[in-house]
């Protein structure tokens, strides 16, 4: 009854903008205390969220400002999309240290998952899990590691510190008292045979060297992954359901953009770590070995990215009676057949229908304006940002740079293309000289021609929620009603362009003599 | 006193909650606190669902280690009769962690409901010369009370169905060297084979030695050890070995036959080769398999019948009942073309044609048997695990459930 009245209150308070409308970051977190590891089976992940009959209703994401964007959180901050990263920056990712150096004390092995590796500590006594690359595809998964780690944390995810270390047999020594799972089922002694076992599958370059990937351990108290439905019971400021999350469900557009098609709950983790005194959880995308053309330990397989790993029942008996002869466009896609990068292509892709291997619950109940959210962080990619982020996968071949840069560059100008006509694509909302000015998203990026724009204006009641239209003003300028009103008054324009079904709304409050953007919606 | 601390901390926070969640929201950052702090007073620890319980119940149980052979200890073997037996499980046990892991070694049982059964031990080193080196020694003992035998050579007829005895008694040295760590295995076997031939025990079908005679069926009526020794050479530079998508595998095998007694001593000479050709980024697969099994003998020596190479079966003639043809000589040709249907699911068209003949000169294309079909491949990331194989042939048509690859190699699992 209590917390009845408590929410009945607060909705009695309610209004539709606050004075520090639109927040470009969320409140400092309540802090946690000791949080217990959640562990989440791989296994019931893929059963769940294949086998699930509800379709999904997608409502209005939330953990959005009011401009649509989303704040700074320990989910999401934003980096690239909102101030341009140098090209320093972008190789750099999330490393804030000097990448490891060598030699290395192996302190254990890595035989969960698809790719083995072993967990080291470097000449300054940082710690780091290592892995190899598949033996027929020398540089693929580690490039993909390093790459994706550099993109996501660009596009506003924490992501772990992934760097290429190259190393001599001679540079690797097994700590005496590390374990291994052995064969009998049982943790045993590592010996340096076993280190031999596992570099004997993993590719070794012609002067005798292995190039591994090396990511540093997380900081903070590790809880285990994050999942992609739901909220974790025992964080208080875990109060977003995640598959209503806008930086959750715009993943899904990063994730077709860099084809990181194992986007699933274990791929993620957070971590309990200490900032300005507050103990809080951050949340971290990790293991990016299977985006772009690499599935880790394999290439792709080409169907990941265009069909789930289920399919439809129907989908599948269809396929079972055309004995094959149904060619799916993707199987007939063209890959750059460079065993580095895998199977990789933009001609076949299309972001619309592009798939994670299984359902993912936030990735689902996606809606227009996830996507334009998304695509927009995609976007301020230019040409040289994305080549800059591909040349940290070191690649010995020059042409592995040039087909992923150019492969990507097409993606992103579908993604574009795609979700910049489903809205208008308005934004960067200002006033100045009296009119509002904004970018036009789709001209700006030389996907339509510049088009003229219709306005229409209102005034706006902030408590009811209502508009009332102002008749006689028709262009950007601000109406006289609106600058005569008083400091706290709202107002709002319509704008339209070429398609009328298409409109966003920005609403503007004055204060201290002059307006301001509160927000802005779109339809 | 530290009571007290907590009590006071407690009513605190609970008070500033609730002041922060009663008092009027004036900005966004006092919503998005107020419904935070309004979560930390009901927090609750992650609790799975029952789903979640369930497969967490599975994973940690014995039960897959038990059923995958994964197990180090006793386990379960499904499996390992020769075709048509029926359906064999027994108890296993294995260790892969003896002599500081270079020695792998694993013992088993395994009966059907037909009373056939088979009890097997072996023992690995596959670790010598930094794993470019393995050894192993294999010891088993089968019964096999109705073995199916059609009479001799091409003509037999589906209607002269008899059914034997055969019970084994084998111990085999195989010692197999990587020359190149993946693509090419050079190795000896040798071993000793202990055969005993009686009459089998359907009550539907006569018994091989009552319809056929030892001169038609070579060895029926008398059985001596053998020994066996010879090489082999494997170069293989497929895909996946389990489940290939691409490349060629070609493995020939010389082996002499000693017969103890000398009257069946021969030498026999095995030849396989596999081509997969895939279209549609590997979706469909054309995969092609020739095999040859040639038996040269001197003169006064023949070929006992239950060392003949045989045709007709999952693996070779699949519109053709099980160990349909015998003869001293084999030629078999496959040829399946596969199709994706998931990730998980394969289907395939298949075409086989093969015969069987007395002598290796007469190997020809010609009076080829042949049959035709579809089937269904259950597979995971790398490997097919089981497959329902459905042929048709003049003699009718044949469903096989199977739990390996649909081309299986000259020597199963052994290396």
């Amino acid at each position: 009854m209590t917390a009845l009245l408590l929410t009945a209150a607060g909705a009695m308070g309610a209004e539709k903008f606050y004075p520090d409308d639109p927040i470009l970051s969320v409140p400092k977190p309540v802090p946690v205390q000791k949080l217990p590891h959640r562990r989440t089976s791989e296994l019931y992940d893929f059963i769940k969220q294949s086998f699930s009959s509800q379709t999904p209703l997608a409502s209005p994401a939330r953990a959005v400002n009011t401009l649509g964007d989303v704040p700074d959180s320990e989910w999401f901050t934003s980096r690239h999309g909102t101030r341009r990263m140098s090209r320093q920056e972008l190789q750099r990712g999330p490393g804030v240290e000097a990448p490891p150096l060598p030699p290395f004390i192996v302190d254990g092995a890595k035989t969960e998952g698809i790719t083995p590796g072993f967990r080291v500590t470097d000449a300054k006594g940082r710690l780091y899990l290592v892995k190899p690359d598949p033996i027929d595809n020398p540089e693929m998964a580690t490039a993909a590691d390093v790459i994706g780690a550099r993109f996501f944390y660009a596009l506003g995810y924490y992501t772990p510190q992934n760097y290429l270390v190259y190393l001599a047999r001679a540079d690797l020594k097994v700590r005496p008292g590390a374990t291994i799972d052995g064969l009998g089922g049982k943790k045993r002694p590592m010996l340096e045979r076993d280190l031999d076992d596992m570099l004997r599958l993993a590719p070794r370059r012609k002067d005798g060297w292995y190039r591994m990937m090396a990511s540093r351990t997380m900081e903070g108290e590790l809880i285990g992954p994050f999942r992609y439905e739901g909220t974790r019971p025992d964080d208080p400021n875990d109060t977003i359901p995640h598959q209503d999350r806008r930086d959750l469900r715009g993943l899904r557009v990063f994730c077709a953009w860099l084809n990181h098609t194992d986007s699933k709950s274990i791929n993620s983790l957070d971590t309990i770590v200490e900032e300005g005194g507050v103990r809080f959880v951050r949340h971290y995308l990790i293991d990016f070995g299977a985006i772009l053309g690499s599935d880790s330990d394999m290439p792709k397989n080409a169907r990941f990215g265009n069909e789930y790993i289920i399919p439809k029942a129907g989908h599948a008996l269809t396929r079972m009676v055309a004995l094959g002869l149904d060619v799916m466009s993707w199987e007939s896609a063209s890959y750059g057949h460079l065993k580095v990068v895998g199977r990789l292509e933009s001609r076949v892709f299309d972001p619309e229908k592009w798939k994670s291997n299984y359902p993912n619950p936030a990735f689902l109940r996606h809606l227009s304006d996830d996507e334009y959210w998304a695509a927009k962080q995609v976007m301020a990619f230019t040409d040289e940002d994305i080549r800059a982020v591909v040349e940290t996968g070191d690649y010995s071949d020059p042409r592995a740079v040039e087909y992923i840069t150019r492969v990507l560059i097409e993606r992103r100008d579908k993604i574009g293309r795609t979700y910049f006509s489903k809205l208008l694509p308005l934004d960067n909302f200002t006033v100045s000289g009296g009119a509002v000015s904004f970018d036009d998203l789709a001209v700006k990026h030389g996907l339509t021609q510049a088009r003229p724009y219709q306005a229409a204006w209102f005034r706006f009641d902030n408590k009811a929620e209502r508009l009332t239209p102002i008749q006689s003003a028709r262009s950007l300028q601000l109406p006289d009603e609106a600058l005569a009103a008083d400091d706290g008054a709202y107002c709002a324009v319509r704008i339209r362009s070429d398609d009328p079904r298409k409109s966003v709304t920005v609403y503007l409050c004055k204060g201290n003599g002059v307006f301001k953007v509160a927000g802005a919606e779109r339809t | 006193m530290r009571f007290s601390k907590a009590f006071i901390s407690i009513i605190l926070f609970t008070s500033l909650a609730t002041a922060q969640q009663t008092s009027p929201v004036e900005s966004r950052a006092d919503q998005l606190k107020g419904e935070a702090l309004a979560k930390a007073r009901q927090l609750s620890p992650p609790q799975p669902d029952k789903l979640e319980r369930s497969i967490e119940r599975v994973e940690k149980s014995l039960i897959l280690p038990w059923t995958s052979g994964g197990v180090n200890g006793f386990g379960v073997r499904f499996g390992g009769l020769v075709t048509g037996s029926g359906f064999a499980v027994g108890p296993a046990y294995s260790r892969r962690d003896l002599l500081r892991e270079n020695l792998h070694f694993r013992m088993s049982a395994a009966g059907t409901a037909k009373l056939y059964y088979n009890v097997d031990a072996l023992a690995s080193f596959p670790r010598l010369l930094g794993k470019r080196l393995r050894f192993d020694f294999y010891a088993q003992h089968a019964d096999s009370p109705q073995m199916d035998y059609y009479g001799p050579g091409p003509n037999s007829h589906k209607q002269g169905r008899t059914d034997y005895r055969r019970e084994d008694t084998n111990f085999d040295f195989r010692l197999g060297w990587r020359v190149h760590p993946r693509h090419v295995l050079v190795g000896l076997t040798t071993g000793v084979n202990l055969i005993n031939i009686g009459p089998g025990t359907s009550k539907v079908y006569a018994s091989t030695d009552r319809v056929y005679s030892p001169a038609q069926t070579p060895g029926i009526d008398v059985q001596s050890p053998y020994f066996h020794f010879g090489p082999f050479v494997q170069v293989d530079f497929r895909d996946h070995r389990d489940n290939p998508h691409r490349g060629a595998n070609l493995v020939t095998r010389f082996s002499y036959y000693e017969d103890q007694a000398d009257r069946y001593t021969f030498r026999c000479w095995e030849s396989l080769a596999e081509q997969y050709i895939p279209v549609f980024n590997e979706k469909r697969v054309f995969a092609l398999r020739a095999r040859t099994d040639l038996s040269y003998v001197r003169a006064g020596q023949v070929v006992p019948f239950y060392l003949q190479p045989t045709l007709g079966g999952s693996d070779d003639l699949r519109g053709f009942r099980q160990f349909r043809y015998y003869d001293n000589d084999s030629l078999l040709m496959n040829v399946e073309y596969r199709w994706e249907v998931a990730p998980a699911l394969d289907m395939a068209l298949f075409g086989d044609a093969g015969k069987v003949f007395p002598r290796p000169g007469d190997i020809s294309l010609t009076n080829l048997q042949t049959d035709g079909g579809f089937g269904f491949r259950f597979k995971n990331r790398e490997a097919v695990v089981f497959r329902i194989d459905v042929g048709f042939s003049r003699e009718g048509f044949q469903i096989w459930f199977k739990f390996n690859p649909p081309f299986p190699g000259l020597y199963h699992a052994m290396f």
